[in-house]
Order: C-alpha cells, then sequence, then structure tokens
C-alpha cells in the first residue's frame, strides 16, 4: 500500500483538491494506495511514500525520504497524474 | 453543486485593487458583508500568504486565499473577484492574477465537492476567458454555473 500525501498551508484548501484529484486518480488506474491531506505545520515528511503539494511547499520539505510532486497549476489534472504514475513505478 | 458555495453577491467583475492585499481584503469584504466571516478573517488569510508566502497562486492568473475554519468563519462560502488590471502576488509561474477567489471553509470538508466543480470551470480555458471578460456578477455566475 502506497502512502500519499496532499499538503498546503492550511490544510482546507489546495491539499484538499489535491487529495480529491489524487483520489479519482487511485481510482481509475486501480492503485493500491490511501491519499490523506495535511498542512504544513503539522505535516511529519518522512510518513508518507508520495507528497503531492505547490511549489513553495516542494523547497521547504526537501529533506524527506518521500518522492515529492510539485504542482503549479491545480487545474491541470493531467499533470498530476502524468507525476503520480510516474513517481510509482 | 456550486450554487451551494456562490452567490450572485459574493461575486463582483472588474475590482480596482492596488495590490495583492488590497485584492484579498476586497474579495474578503464581500464575504463579511454576506455574514460568511468575521472581519479578522481577513487578516488571516494576508496573514497566512506574508507567512508561507504565495502558494495560495493556485493556477495561472489564479488566487485563493484562504484560512483555517477557526480563523473566523461563520459559514462556508466562496467570494469570486476579476480584477480591472492583473496583480503581481509573488509567484515565480502564475503571476500575474486577474481572479482572485477567496474561500472561508467551515471545516475542511464540506466545501470539496463545490470547490472541485468550480476548479473544473477555471480549468475549461474558454469558461475561465468568458469570465475574466464578463462585466456584471450576473454574467459570472452563469459562466460558474456553466449556464
Amino acid at each position: 500500500m502506497i502512502k500519499i500525501l496532499t499538503v498546503c498551508g492550511a490544510g482546507v484548501g489546495s491539499s484538499m483538491m489535491l487529495k480529491v484529484y489524487t483520489q479519482q486518480i487511485i481510482k481509475s488506474e486501480n492503485l493500491d494506495a490511501t491519499v490523506d491531506a495535511t498542512d504544513i505545520g503539522s505535516i511529519d515528511p518522512n510518513s508518507a511514500d508520495i507528497i503531492v503539494t505547490t511549489s513553495d511547499f516542494a523547497n521547504v520539505l526537501r529533506n524527506t525520504t518521500a518522492k515529492v510532486i510539485k504542482i503549479d497549476n491545480l487545474t491541470d489534472k493531467e499533470s498530476l497524474r502524468t507525476q503520480l504514475l510516474e513517481a510509482i513505478k | 453543486m456550486i450554487e451551494n458555495l456562490i452567490n450572485i453577491n459574493t461575486i463582483s467583475s472588474n475590482v480596482n485593487a492596488s495590490n495583492w492585499k488590497d485584492a484579498v481584503k476586497k474579495a474578503g469584504n464581500l464575504l463579511l458583508e454576506e455574514g460568511f466571516i468575521e472581519e479578522r478573517y481577513i487578516e488571516a488569510m494576508i496573514d497566512k500568504v506574508e507567512e508561507l508566502g504565495p502558494y495560495i497562486v493556485i493556477a495561472p492568473g489564479i488566487a485563493m486565499p484562504h484560512s483555517r475554519p477557526e480563523d473566523g468563519v461563520n459559514k462556508t462560502g466562496v467570494a469570486l473577484i476579476t480584477l480591472e488590471e492583473g496583480i503581481n502576488f509573488g509567484h515565480e509561474k502564475n503571476d500575474p492574477v486577474n481572479l482572485v477567489i477567496a474561500l472561508a471553509a467551515k471545516d475542511n470538508k464540506s466545501h470539496i465537492k463545490s470547490l472541485s466543480e468550480l476548479m473544473e470551470v477555471l480549468g475549461n480555458e474558454e469558461l475561465l476567458e468568458k469570465i475574466l471578460n464578463s462585466n456584471s456578477s450576473r454574467e459570472i455566475y452563469e459562466c460558474v454555473n456553466n449556464k
């Protein structure tokens, strides 16, 4: 089981949207994965296999064992799908 | 449904803002006037950006300022304003911002479905262009609801 965390500043906006998109991808690609949303203040960066976040936070999350996926455009689900599948491979 | 999230009174077109803080305030004021938030929530949205950077610019030209439920949210809602002129929020890729969506979330769940529907609309270039070229809140409301 792959553990995915989506991260943003407040934990109610972009991270929740990224979580919804990630769930859709997990379902459509039939992946063995879970996804949770969290905020940058309470994240344990080593508790996930993959972290999905925006560029600002990707720079903060440099010291992690997880693969970090950066999303600059929240309306671009395809980019998330491509990067997610690449990271899982 | 997007209708649950946004109403015509929290939409404004061609807003004149002098800088990013002013743009966030003007979007926040619509939420305040309609009773969605307490005044302190507006400052909280600005503080979040000052603390964490311009990550609220979630797509090219689109900013979604927001803070946490406990910072003064009365009920879940969204204000949407288009700006007369693009404003820089300091984002390395997505500046200038033409559309500001202030989000007030009462919890971390209830708004998500409507919000992702709104994102679908904004991800549609044709609809986004139409919203940005609209001259009234009624026009924007109809675009957002895809009518």
